[in-house]
């Protein structure tokens, strides 16, 4: 019991008391969506801050047997949406949102296949900082979608209400700020030596050995004849 | 169905968001096909990838008491505060929002005009802020006691991660009387404490961005909200805020920020 506690009513002790219980365990879980969206300790630490005062001021209006979690997950959404409004606005317009068409022929089935070997622990963590930045890399409404769905497994329906779109969008939108973050990751991976870029790869020996190979008469000779 | 269409709903289906026709659909295609077998390892792996390399952030460790004390601090106010006492708060909020939006469309392009924040009932308490309050009303001891801007700096060369320059004032009566380090937040701030007409007036300088006026209060403008009773007028320059507050008059403070130079 916190030596503050006698100086409030019951009614007041006995809603901070629930809200310590019930809303209170999922501050972990709202720092990691925070830190991963703002990309800033100090402001996840006032982004959660400010959820979690809001959450308080406003828990009579949490419908006991929903999603604690996604309710105030909702609330702090809405709180960095609003927070930072106009930057997402400048973002969207310069980014041409959603307008990057995602092309699903950048997956060679050699980069898919590397991926899925097992890694060994330096693999996974050059990795895990690649994904880090890929998902940096993202729009703010792929990162929102990234981090609400495959961070904190939201139901597509509750991400559907925190953003105030339709089911169908939230998985058209999620397939493509996936596949944008994959097709960063490869890139790195192939980067970090992980994924070998095999099409390039044999693209540019072809072109080597042309270049470096000495000036030869009777090659060039035997290759005409058997182009003829 | 085609591996293109497996593509686009292999993710919702790892999700078990498709709806059972799909999902039976997905997974027939799956079955039959090497290329969309090794497509769903890859997304499953590629998933538990994100999960395990994004995760691993802990809060800080004051982060929960510093909520439940804030939490603390609003119950406090709202039983301290009567009925009467905040509908004349309400009344003066809003008169004072009028009255600055009226001087704000006649002379703003002239002088910087403060502008509020927010309407009180739209923006969160501002933990900062509340944090400001304090740090003046506790009125705690100066570690430095100096009059001299330059001794100021000095002092805080090491201790702070941004160089602090004090305010300097056009006005005779305000005097510099020392400085104290402070944590806002997460941060150290640099407190100044300054003396007008023998009332107290603190600064903050800090380099913690304020939620409130981002996006919103531009380099050089001054913008303020009233807290516990307090005034605090804000100004940004460069990537530092300075935060002013003191028992002295709203107008008086206000003019004071406005008139805020940096020592060099």
């Amino acid at each position: 019991m916190r030596p503050t506690a006698k100086l409030f009513s019951r009614k007041t002790n006995a809603k901070r008391e629930a809200f310590e219980a019930e809303a209170m365990p999922h501050l972990e879980s709202l720092y990691l969506a925070a830190r991963r969206l703002t990309r800033s300790e100090t402001e996840a630490d006032d982004l959660v801050q400010d959820t979690m005062l809001k959450a308080y001021r406003f828990f009579d209006r949490f419908e006991p047997g929903t999603n604690m979690r996604a309710w105030l997950l909702k609330i702090q959404t809405n709180s960095y949406i609003n927070r930072y409004r106009r930057r997402l606005r400048e973002r969207a317009f310069r980014e041409g949102e959603d307008a990057r068409p995602v092309s699903e022929s950048m997956m060679s089935r050699g980069a898919i296949r590397a991926l899925s070997n097992p890694l060994d622990e330096a693999q996974r963590r050059m990795l895990a900082a690649a994904i880090q930045e890929a998902l940096d890399s993202l729009n703010e409404s792929q990162r929102m979608l990234i981090v609400l769905a495959d961070l904190e497994e939201l139901a597509y329906k509750e991400i559907a209400e925190i953003l105030g779109c339709p089911v169908g969008t939230v998985m058209s939108r999620l397939h493509r700020a996936r596949k944008a973050m994959q097709a960063h990751l490869i890139d790195h991976a192939i980067d970090l030596g992980i994924v070998e870029p095999v099409q390039e790869n044999e693209v540019s020996a072809a072109h080597d050995e042309g270049a470096d190979a000495p000036v030869s008469l009777e090659a060039y000779r035997m290759a005409r004849e058997g182009a003829q | 169905m085609k591996c293109e269409l497996i593509d686009r709903r292999i993710g919702a289906y790892i999700d078990g968001e498709l709806d059972p026709m799909s999902m039976l659909d997905v997974e027939r295609h799956i079955e039959a096909c090497a290329r969309c077998q090794e497509m769903l390892v890859f997304e499953e792996r590629f998933r538990g990838l994100v999960r395990e390399s994004l995760e691993g952030v802990e809060p800080p460790r004051n982060l929960k008491a510093q909520i439940l004390s804030s939490i603390d601090s609003s119950e406090r106010k709202a039983a301290r505060g009567s009925l009467a006492a905040r509908a004349a708060q309400v009344f003066v909020a809003a008169a004072s929002l009028t009255l600055i939006v009226g001087i704000g469309l006649q002379q703003r392009a002239l002088s910087p005009e403060p502008l509020a924040f927010h309407e009180a009932s739209l923006s969160p308490p501002s933990l900062v802020l509340d944090e400001v309050v304090r740090i003046h009303s506790s009125a705690l001891p100066a570690d430095v006691r100096a009059q001299a801007p330059s001794e100021i700096s000095h002092y805080f060369r090491d201790k702070v991660s941004f160089p602090v320059q004090p305010a300097v004032f056009d006005d005779g009566e305000v005097r510099l009387m020392g400085a104290r380090l402070h944590p806002v937040g997460s941060r150290t701030a640099a407190v100044l404490y300054y003396e007008v007409e023998g009332r107290r007036v603190t600064v903050v300088v800090t380099d913690r961005d304020l939620p409130d006026p981002t996006g919103r209060l531009r380099e050089g403008e001054v913008a303020y909200r009233d807290v516990g009773g307090y005034t605090l007028p804000v100004v940004k320059v460069g990537r530092l805020t300075y935060i002013f507050t003191g028992d002295v008059e709203r107008e008086t403070l206000l003019r004071l920020a406005r008139s805020a130079r940096l020592a060099r």
